[in-house]
């Protein structure tokens, strides 16, 4: 094992050994009201705890340093060291105190999306309270009235602490454990940035031109995969706080959009899909029964959302054979390597292991069972299994029964 | 006197010799000793590349320039001698008709002067004699300047045509792929034509640095003094040196060393001497100017001959004119050597600026600006990698790095002909100056 791979699997063992502590305080909770806890891969549940008649929950407002995966650190803008925040979890009625801390370079304050609260806790800093100062701790108090998938993010300087990742989910379970029962619950926060290579720092005043997809503030191949046993009910809760929609596609099943973060869609006005586009500022609960097995994508349908970081002003080679040119260049460069790409498209890049500036992932990698996956930001897998192992992170790739897989057919 | 003029030649030449700058090759390089001739006639020496030192030696021996500087020094050697030495003597023949037939009258006439005051002809003779010994050196010093000069313009103009031909390539392979682009209806004509342009612009370049090379190489062919075969010589690829500290050397010490060793000064100063000394002839003759002694014959065709002694003297009338015009032209002279001497001083103290400010600029564009160069290359090279720029990009970078090469090369020239300028003015190579000013109490 090399130092990178021991790296990696220090950082995996550590984030796992953090998830599985705070699924198991959930867990806590959940067994007194019987509530799936949501799992939002790679992010930690927020602690609680009951004080002055209220479930009272801390968080702080600060920079934090995030690994969108192995060789790719951000500086980003966040909660609790965490970007998304970690995720609340509170049940329909609870009566919810949110202490927010500042610890960012500037004011801030804290909207609650969806909730329907009183004005004054709008968290719209300027129109329903004052900025928070830096430094200071302020308190937001209400009652939860409807369950649902919310989320929370900054409303203060708004383009750049939500581009900096200011964000989180909020869970609010139904009372009644009996209302969509699932057996299990995901969610994932979706987020554009535009990290320049070389570099660690979002660039906030980004409009359009984003390089960098994730969810969780993960980008693939380090958003773990959902593993579920066959006949599960499982429920995906989407968030969108990028600058652009994103039309999420399962492979493998079909599921119904049954929630948005306005409430509950009724069963009736439920229809199927296996791609759902999720708009900005957005959310949509899809929910299926893992009725197939296998390994199955789920990822952004925009196929420069499931890359990582390009050039989009290079020139098209498509077509150009430039393999002596290559050579020509390099010989008055005889310190690098100069190859010819993008000749026969962009898949060959996947399959070369190049020296890149520094902080940058390939623009697609993930290597599977059958060679490289050549994907990167907005995808990540469903693992259906009939058994599942008593660990279930430790889920390994799918094999096909045979007779089951494409394979080479002599014409 | 050719025995002793040549012998004076023979010691200018080896002053000249060691007033070039230090080997920059290894020590077992041998430096070349006077009366050897290496000339370039040898097909085995042509193989040798030709470095500074060489190419000095080779015009001190080879260069017609350089003969004429001998030989005029060698004709004012003549001339001076005569001048001041030997006192002049007339024979005039005359054959006068008469009544009674033809006469004729000899005169042999001896001026007493220079007899008289040998010890100021002396003087003036020795005074005259060192006055052209220094003006030989300074014009040796400074033909050694030229050709130093003329050396590293071309070999460094030389040098900058690899850069100047690399970026030819990548300008080349510009043309390649903006060509094959276009026929793939990847980019529009406008794209294609301007990576043309591109290159051809590079081309130019390439044939102006060819241009140039041929002229430098012809003047340093004229100062060598070479032609025909002797002309196919290869100049060292080694660069001039580039010091990481420039030795301690300030205006003020390069200005006092100046004044003491230039040659100029030393002409100056001689020929304040000499009009000195001429000056004292004046007076010494003011009161017998034109002085002659001499012995007559006459013969007439009905007598016999007649001998006797002669003596003259032209009265001193007109002495005191003859003195205001020495003491004049002394005025005239000391007003020069002043004015010598202050343009020695300013332009000792701007040569030393002028180094140390080119050698700022050089070593700016070696520790800074071309690892600057290399490092943007570096990481364009693996933005190329990560498919995050094109390949076009790429190649921009390195002809970005290959022309700021193609600058440093041009101020390493500078330094190098600011160096040869100072060292010129300091008569030796800076460091036996700093050696010796450290030395000199």
């Amino acid at each position: 094992m090399n130092r990178r791979q021991l790296f990696g699997l220090s950082a995996l063992t550590a984030l796992v050994s953090s998830y599985s502590q705070k699924a198991n305080a959930a867990n806590t909770t959940a067994k007194q009201t019987r509530y799936t806890p949501v799992q939002t891969l790679g992010v930690p549940t927020a602690e609680w705890r009951y004080h002055n008649g209220a479930k009272e929950f801390h968080l702080t407002a600060e920079p934090v340093k995030r690994q969108f995966s192995e060789g790719f650190m951000v500086n980003a803008w966040g909660y609790n060291g965490s970007t998304p925040g970690p995720t609340i979890e509170v049940i329909e009625g609870d009566r919810v105190r949110i202490l927010v801390t500042n610890h960012l370079p500037e004011k801030t304050c804290v909207h609650w999306h969806g909730l329907i609260i009183p004005n004054g806790m709008d968290g719209v800093g300027g129109l329903t309270q004052a900025h928070i100062p830096v430094g200071e701790t302020y308190a937001y108090e209400f009652t939860v009235k409807h369950s649902g998938t919310f989320m929370y993010h900054s409303h203060s300087d708004e383009m750049v602490q939500i581009a900096m990742g200011s964000m989180g989910f909020l869970i609010v379970h139904p009372k009644n454990s009996a209302f969509r029962p699932v057996d299990k619950d995901y969610a994932f926060m979706l987020m554009s940035w535009d990290i320049d290579a070389g570099t660690y720092t979002p660039k906030p005043h980004t409009m359009t031109e984003f390089n960098t997809w994730s969810m969780n503030s993960l980008v693939f191949p380090a958003i773990p995969h959902m593993v579920v046993k066959t006949g599960e009910r499982v429920r995906i809760r989407l968030a969108n706080l990028s600058m652009t929609n994103h039309p999420l596609h399962l492979h493998g099943h079909r599921f119904t959009v049954t929630g948005t973060d306005g409430g509950w869609i009724p069963e009736q006005a439920q229809w199927p899909e296996v791609t759902t586009d999720v708009p900005v500022g957005a959310i949509r609960v899809l929910e299926f029964i893992a009725d197939n097995v296998g390994d199955w994508s789920f990822h952004c349908h925009k196929s420069h959302h499931t890359m990582g970081a390009m050039g989009h002003n290079m020139r098209n080679m498509l077509g150009v054979k430039h393999d002596d040119v290559a050579e020509a260049i390099q010989k008055i460069m005889p310190d690098n390597m100069v190859m010819a790409m993008g000749a026969t498209g962009m898949g060959e890049m996947s399959t070369m292991s190049m020296p890149l500036p520094e902080n940058t992932l390939p623009m697609m990698t993930g290597d599977g069972l059958y060679g490289p996956i050549e994907m990167g930001g907005m995808f990540t897998v469903l693992k259906v299994r009939d058994n599942l192992p008593k660990n279930s992170e430790e889920v390994g790739w799918y094999e096909h029964p045979t007779g089951t897989i494409a394979k080479p057919y002599k014409l | 006197m050719r025995v002793v003029s040549h012998s004076l030649a023979v010691s200018l030449l080896l002053v000249a010799c060691s007033s070039s700058p230090p080997p920059i090759m290894p020590k077992q390089q041998v430096m070349i000793p006077f009366g050897t001739h290496d000339t370039l006639n040898n097909k085995d020496r042509q193989k040798e590349a030709l470095t500074v030192e060489r190419a000095v030696t080779i015009s001190l021996q080879h260069s017609p320039k350089v003969q004429q500087i001998l030989a005029e020094f060698d004709s004012d050697s003549v001339k001076n001698q005569q001048l001041s030495r030997w006192p002049e003597l007339q024979l005039s023949i005359a054959r006068l008709a008469s009544g009674d037939g033809s006469q004729l009258t000899s005169h042999l006439e001896l001026a007493l002067g220079k007899l008289l005051w040998q010890r100021n002809y002396r003087q003036l003779h020795d005074s005259r004699q060192q006055q052209a010994t220094s003006l030989a050196y300074q014009q040796l010093l400074l033909f050694a300047q030229q050709v130093r000069r003329s050396f590293y313009q071309y070999q460094i103009c030389q040098a900058q045509a690899a850069t100047l031909q690399d970026i030819d390539k990548a300008a080349a392979a510009l043309v390649t792929l903006a060509t094959r682009q276009y026929q793939a209806g990847n980019i529009n004509g406008r794209e294609r034509d301007q990576a043309m342009l591109a290159q051809a612009e590079a081309q130019l370049a390439v044939a102006a640095n060819q241009r140039e090379q041929q002229q430098l190489r012809t003047e340093l062919n004229q100062l060598l003094g070479l032609s025909d075969d002797d002309t196919q010589w290869q100049v060292s690829t080694e660069l001039p040196h580039l010091p990481l500290e420039l030795p301690a050397l300030n205006n003020d010490l390069v200005e006092r060393f100046a004044l003491a060793h230039h040659p100029s000064m030393i002409v100056a100063t001689q020929t304040l001497n000499t009009q000195q000394a001429q000056t004292n002839i004046s007076n010494k003759e003011r009161w017998l100017p034109e002085s002659t002694i001499g012995v007559e014959r006459e013969k007439s065709s009905s007598e016999q001959s007649k001998v006797a002694g002669t003596f003259s003297v032209q009265l001193p009338f007109f002495a005191a004119q003859h003195r205001r015009l020495a003491q004049a032209e002394t005025r005239m002279t000391q007003a020069w050597v002043d004015n010598e001497r202050l343009n020695l001083r300013l332009q000792s103290r701007l040569a030393t600026q002028q180094w140390q400010s080119h050698w700022q600029e050089a070593r700016t564009w070696q520790d800074k600006l071309l690892p600057l160069h290399a490092s943007i290359r570096q990481e364009t090279a693996l933005h190329y990698n990560g498919m995050l720029e094109g390949i076009e990009d790429l190649i921009h970078s390195r002809q970005n790095e290959l022309n700021a090469q193609h600058r440093y090369l041009q101020a390493l020239t500078q330094f190098a002909l600011a160096q040869a300028e100072l060292e010129q003015w300091l008569t030796m190579p800076i460091q036996q100056a700093v050696n010796t000013l450290d030395v000199t109490p």
